[in-house]
């Protein structure tokens, strides 16, 4: 059970795990409260960051080992995507 | 006076809040108005949205009964259904518990008194074949479905295409409360423009909350019509 605390009269009651990320309703005085986090914050989690290993950190070993060889070519457009996949995933976690 | 005491007259600072005290936000869209008890509807999908989704709820007189609009760029799907296209009058509220959709639930909210009505969960695997849903309660008990009807259209329309099977055989959702028929969702023929009718005539008892039932609607237009 998830505890959560009514943001107007501090009222604390138990609500089920499945609620997590929803809206529910003070049993005592009726505010409408939001229960933090998603219902699903261990896959959105796991695939945004898996997503960003695969997809998004190749391209910065790419820019580096570019940097290293002096092929600057290499260094900037691998840097450029991994700059763009940077960016993807700061909207995601933080666009919202 | 003594200390520790409240001169007469005054009010306890300090004093919680108590259940009497509070009044409901005070709301002026009228339940008993005829246009959220219309057994029929016509919900169409605004086609020129780039971001985000927008639907209209016309009642069958052609009238605007209901506007729709998605959020775009919300990582939790948030769909509002306002009285009308200014939306200046926001009566209902869809947010997501999660952010991936596969088998998500999504709380119906009643913005004019900030109550849950209740909530609809997208059964994610039986999904992947059929669309169902399940209608729950405040609770999370389920009290009803909706699901695509003809499992066996429902499979060609995932394997040949959205747009053929849909000229022959366009999609439709059919929604229970128990086991007794509440509303039936048909889809048109277009495939370009979205459309649906949304007949709530079955339901002569009036066991599914009317609030429920639109934003099942609007959740077939948005997250079903996504998918096609």
């Amino acid at each position: 059970m998830l505890e959560t605390a009514c943001s107007q009269c501090n009222h604390v009651w138990s609500v089920p795990p499945s609620k997590k990320g929803g809206s529910v309703n003070c049993p005592s005085c009726g505010v409408l409260t939001e229960l933090d986090g998603a219902s699903d914050t261990g896959w959105f989690y796991g695939l945004t960051f898996g997503g960003f290993a695969v997809l998004g950190l190749p391209f910065g070993v790419m820019a580096v080992i570019g940097i290293l060889n002096g092929s600057m070519s290499m260094a900037v457009c691998s840097g450029s995507i991994f700059a763009l996949a940077v960016l993807v995933l700061l909207f995601v976690l933080f666009g919202s | 006076m003594s200390d520790g005491q409240i001169p007469e007259g005054e009010q306890n600072p300090y004093a919680q809040p108590t259940t009497e005290n509070i009044q409901p936000a005070p709301t002026n869209v009228d339940y008993s108005a005829p246009v959220y008890h219309q057994s029929q509807y016509i919900i169409r999908r605004k086609v020129l949205k780039i971001f985000g989704a927008a639907f209209h709820i016309y009642d069958m007189a052609g009238n605007l009964a209901f506007y729709s609009k998605q959020k775009a760029f919300k990582l939790k799907e948030d769909i509002r259904i306002y009285g009308d296209q200014a939306m200046t009058s926001e009566l209902l509220c869809i947010k997501a518990r999660g952010v991936i959709d596969l088998g998500m639930t999504y709380d119906v909210i009643d913005s004019t008194t900030q109550q849950v009505v209740g909530s609809l969960r997208r059964k994610g695997l039986k999904s992947i074949l059929r669309d169902s849903w399940t209608i729950q309660d405040v609770n999370d008990q389920e009290i009803g479905t909706m699901t695509e009807e003809s499992g066996a259209l429902a499979i060609l329309r995932r394997f040949i295409g959205g747009a053929l099977v849909q000229l022959v055989a366009p999609q439709q959702f059919n929604g229970y409360i128990g086991d007794v028929p509440v509303f039936q969702f048909n889809q048109n023929r277009n495939p370009f423009v979205q459309k649906i009718t949304l007949d709530y005539g079955p339901d002569v008892n009036g066991l599914l909350d009317r609030r429920l039932g639109i934003a099942a609607a609007a959740l077939v237009c948005a997250i079903e019509g996504r998918q096609n």
